[in-house]
């Protein structure tokens, strides 16, 4: 019974697929990347625009994905780029190939190593240790650690390179990796403390009483702490907190306007789910509710059409209880 | 489902020990080799009955790199129950039993039941530290001890069971103060026709109200 409900699942979720790409506003939309990559880009290189920003935000279409991604990085590590050089990367791999023989006497190797099985266990190129993808992975994890020493490795940026290397080549999920960690998040996010990280959950949950208030009342009065839930999803970006269309969407619009559309969409995911947490009364149907969001049945476009339609959601005010946090904590 | 009492518990240790494996292996009765990674915490419940009551276990799983040490600690909270992990094939990992300590008895509530486990006993061939060890530790600071294998379920019930019958020894005794939260134990909604024996008038708790437990 169980295996003839999932292929029915199956067969429905593949026909609507099929159905979407035939209709009308598909097509379109995929003409406008069209149009839009004809006229804006050249030698790989994208200009960045307002019509970028609203096309971004309704997903990059998956065929353009690599292409896109690839100049969005680039965009952003451009000085770091040429601070280090175009081979940087492949300086890095030949630089470490000594250090690598013994990675048991680096305790950042050593998780590194304990993490990749356990990256995206259910993903084809993720599931086998020998697979090309996996020992891409565990490059681009290695060299990182040598790159940025301050951060080393913390766990989530397994998955972080992981998503990236569905779309890029090696070398430019390194890339990728630098620009999440080094300049789309704030500081501090994947140091030791996790401060940054743990600072942003407070802030969001300041956003939530004030956007989400029915929600925000109801947890406090079931004394569920929120960042326990919400602490992943600014980590690894949604990886895995959600099925894999949402979240490659919102990596499509996190690489173009950085970590605040990460509050945008904890927020949006929390008021569609709003009637079912309100209807939780105790903490473990709360947490059952909240951390099987990857079975939310809902499309990429309308989580980010709810995360848009958020009005007055200022980067000051953001930023101005960061501080207020980050001061507190002294 | 009703319960005579939900008992908090929080699986800890090292990273890559098999805490998630173990909870999976309790509560689904099965073995995933390749098991998510754990960032922040994640949940899971099974009844189990002792002494005729129904007992609802509920299971806070940490992640246990370093760098969420500080954040897993709050975790600790309302805890009436810790299973201490670590993996008998790494050395390392039962090295730093000491800090995981530390640490839970300073977070939690000094009548906490801590059971140390010694995961991964099918691993024979790459076994690292001796049971004997285990044993001296869990004696020297007063923990009780077991060996598990989440992978063939050796002892996994007997794990969380025998706490859990550690807690319900400590009520009987009146050393857990079942009217405050902050012992990680509730008590079940008062009508429950499964648990005559409930305590009911009197109890903030009772009457089917959904208390925070943590």
């Amino acid at each position: 019974m169980d295996k003839a409900a999932e292929l029915k699942n199956l067969s429905d979720q593949l026909v609507k697929n099929i159905q979407t790409e035939q209709s009308k506003q598909y097509l379109e939309w995929l003409q406008k990347w069209d149009c839009f990559l004809v006229n804006h880009m050249s030698n790989q290189t994208l200009s960045s625009n307002s019509e970028l920003k609203t096309l971004v935000r309704q997903g990059i279409p998956h065929t353009y994905r690599s292409r896109v991604w690839k100049s969005l990085v680039q965009i952003i590590v451009a000085n770091a780029q040429s601070e280090f050089g175009k081979n940087y990367y492949s300086c890095l791999l030949g630089r470490n190939s000594e250090r690598l023989k013994n990675p048991a006497s680096d305790p950042c190797l050593r998780q590194i190593d304990l993490d990749l099985l356990r990256t995206l266990p259910t993903n084809i190129h993720f599931i086998n240790a020998d697979s090309e993808k996996m020992n891409q992975l565990k490059r681009v994890l290695y060299s990182f650690r040598f790159h940025n020493k301050t951060v080393g490795y913390c766990q989530g940026m397994n998955r972080i390179v992981a998503v990236a290397l569905l779309y890029l080549k090696e070398d430019d999920a390194f890339w990728f990796l630098v620009a999440v960690v080094e300049y789309l998040q704030p500081p501090e996010y994947y140091t030791p403390t996790l401060k940054g990280a743990v600072i942003d959950q407070k802030v969001l949950t300041d956003i939530v009483q004030e956007k989400v208030p029915k929600v925000w009342n109801h947890l406090k009065q079931l004394g569920v702490d929120l960042s326990i839930f919400t602490l992943p999803w600014f980590l690894t970006i949604f990886v895995d907190s959600v099925n894999q269309n949402l979240y490659l969407h919102i990596f499509d619009v996190f690489l173009l306007e950085g970590n605040k559309v990460i509050f945008r969409f904890a927020i949006a995911l929390l008021k569609i789910i709003e009637p079912k947490l309100l209807e939780c009364h105790t903490i473990g149907a709360i947490q059952s509710c909240l951390s099987n969001l990857s079975d939310l049945k809902l499309e990429a476009k309308e989580l980010a059409k709810v995360a848009f339609g958020i009005h007055s959601f200022s980067i000051k005010t953001i930023e101005s209880r960061r501080q207020m946090y980050a001061n507190s904590q002294h | 489902m009703s319960y005579a009492y939900l008992f908090k518990y929080i699986i800890i240790g090292d990273t890559g020990v098999g805490k998630s494996c173990l909870l999976l292996q309790f509560t689904d009765k099965r073995f995933q080799p390749v098991h998510d990674l754990t960032i922040g915490v994640e949940f899971g419940a099974r009844m189990i009955t002792i002494d005729g009551k129904q007992i609802k276990l509920q299971i806070w799983d940490t992640a246990g790199q370093e760098s969420f040490r500080s954040i897993t600690r709050s975790y600790y909270r309302g805890a009436a129950g810790a299973l201490l992990v670590y993996d008998i094939t790494r050395r390392d990992t039962f090295n730093h039993l000491t800090s995981w300590l530390e640490d839970a008895r300073q977070h939690s509530n000094s009548n906490m039941v801590i059971m140390l486990i010694g995961n991964k006993s099918d691993l024979e061939a790459r076994r690292e530290v001796k049971k004997e060890e285990g044993e001296a530790f869990a004696r020297e600071h007063g923990l009780v001890f077991m060996e598990t294998s989440a992978k063939t379920a050796a002892n996994v019930e007997e794990a969380f069971i025998d706490t859990a019958k550690e807690i319900y020894r400590k009520i009987q005794e009146g050393v857990f103060d079942i009217n405050n939260e902050a012992n990680g134990i509730k008590l079940g909604p008062q009508h429950s026709p499964n648990s005559p024996t409930s305590p009911s008038s009197g109890n903030p708790l009772g009457g089917g109200r959904a208390g925070n437990c943590c």
